[in-house]
């Protein structure tokens, strides 16, 4: 034991010299390097592990919703069409319904514009009358010189005018 | 492989040295002038197994492997303070290597503990093994370390004295690495397992409480508990064995490689030393991971609580 502490210089102070050095170096690794780059990864990792849960909440998300978008879609699509067949189906009553008031209306019109025409006609052969009644007492008398009676004359007229 | 690059270290070791006093009286060291080769002749540049003293501060020396380990200390003091500095949640640079060097190493860990959380606990200190031998071994390599230095006379001879020799190139910082890994070890089991059952791993008093329990049902206790007394107090000398072995396993490989780099360089200064420093880069590589990994190995067994196993043994062996 001797001769090999003596061959190879064996000194405690510098075996303890060198513990120090291996203490200040592990120390400073610790410290330095290993401990915050031991928490920058783990807090790397679960931020990765969040960021793959969140990805894979918004991949389910995104397929629930459009699932949910299709299904409404479809939805929209169905009353869009039922809306359509109803607004026809209403269209439909409604033309109906005012093509009959039209023509009831026009059918109206056309009895007014009848009943005017008849009245007018009346009138103008009544009018036309008592002009060819004027003419025929006006031709008798002059005819005949004289005025007839009155109620002669308003029968004859009526005659001739018949 | 331990043995045998321990005794390839020692054969190193005894034929470098002879090849080196033989350079020293045949060949006159080629980084001088000729004309000073019979003042260079008087010098003497055999490699020395231990560390010269520098300076001495009381009684304190101060050796060129210490003044090396500072520097390494240092460089790992300035890498560990730039990494603090830059890192940031995206790596860049520096980082990036460090968090691969940690991905890789826990892993490996892994493979070891087989459980994380005791691969974190032990990681520290494991990494903290390899970077300060990894430095040291390669700073020993740096051109200049080991071939600058003074001329001292020492005992009426002129002995060349290197400022800088690789700090795991001193059997003190070797044996204090030693030293740090298995009594860490056991402090690692002490907080693992507890004092009592750490002691009794050595001197194993449980044993000897079981023979009047047992004794009864199974006489075989009476050869088996001083059978695992005695193993205790191999284990004692086992724990001796791992600091030598550790020590001297790391000591030799670098001394070996740097006696090799200064025969070849005596050989040829040029092109030839090149394969044998990649070699040794290559060497001190290794002998880090192999030291830090006889590391993590002592420190899991011993976190292991192998009385339990023993203990189960014993009931199923009567069932048997």
């Amino acid at each position: 034991m001797e001769s090999l502490i003596q061959t190879f210089h064996i000194d405690f102070s510098l075996l303890f010299a060198q513990i120090v050095n291996f203490g200040i170096v592990f120390l400073v690794l610790y410290v330095f390097a290993l401990k915050p780059l031991s928490k920058v990864m783990q807090e790397r990792t679960k931020v990765i592990e969040k960021g793959v849960v969140d990805a894979k909440m918004a991949a389910t998300t995104l397929a629930q919703t459009q699932e949910e978008s299709k299904k409404l879609v479809t939805q929209a699509k169905f009353e869009a069409q039922e809306i359509v067949k109803a607004a026809h189906a209403v269209a439909e009553e409604k033309r109906v319904a005012m093509i009959n008031q039209a023509k009831d209306q026009v059918a109206g019109i056309v009895d007014a514009a009848k009943q005017q025409i008849n009245q007018e006609k009346m009138k103008m052969i009544s009018e036309a009358k008592a002009e060819v009644t004027q003419l025929v007492i006006a031709s008798t008398k002059a005819v005949l010189g004289k005025a007839v009676h009155q109620s002669i004359d308003e029968q004859v007229i009526k005659e001739s005018v018949k | 492989m331990a043995s045998v690059s321990k005794e390839q270290s020692r054969e190193l070791l005894k034929e470098s040295q002879a090849t080196t006093q033989a350079l020293d009286h045949e060949v006159p060291a080629n980084t001088h002038e000729a004309s000073t080769e019979e003042h260079e002749a008087e010098v003497s540049h055999e490699a020395t197994l231990f560390a010269e003293p520098m300076y001495h501060v009381g009684n304190f020396a101060i050796t060129n492997a210490l003044v090396t380990s500072w520097v390494a200390v240092a460089i790992i003091v300035l890498l560990a303070v730039m990494l603090r500095k830059k890192l940031a949640t995206i790596p860049k640079g520096i980082q990036n290597v460090f968090e691969l060097f940690i991905e890789g190493a826990l892993s490996l860990c892994d493979q070891v503990t087989g459980d994380r959380n005791i691969s974190q606990k032990i990681f520290p200190i494991v990494s903290s093994v390899f970077f300060f031998i990894l430095i040291n071994n390669w700073m020993g390599l740096i051109p200049g370390v080991g071939s600058f230095g003074y001329i001292q006379t020492h005992d009426g001879h002129d002995v060349f004295v290197p400022f800088l020799r690789g700090g795991t190139a001193d059997l003190n910082t070797t044996l204090a690495l030693g030293l740090i890994s298995v009594i860490g070890s056991n402090i690692f089991g002490i907080i693992s397992i507890g004092a009592w059952k750490m002691f009794n791993k050595y001197i194993n008093i449980n044993a000897l409480l079981e023979i009047p329990k047992k004794v009864l049902k199974d006489p075989v206790v009476l050869v088996t508990a001083p059978i695992n007394i005695f193993v205790g107090l191999i284990e004692i000398v086992g724990e001796i064995a791992k600091i030598a072995s550790l020590s001297l396993r790391l000591f030799g490989n670098v001394f070996a490689g740097e006696v090799l780099l200064g025969a070849m360089s005596a050989l040829m200064a040029y092109f030839v030393p090149l394969p044998f420093i990649f070699m040794e880069v290559l060497v001190g590589f290794i002998q880090a991971l192999i030291f830090s990994m006889l590391t993590m190995v002592y420190f899991t067994i011993a976190a292991q609580d192998h009385s339990h196993d023993e203990h189960h043994e014993g009931e199923m062996h009567p069932a048997h």
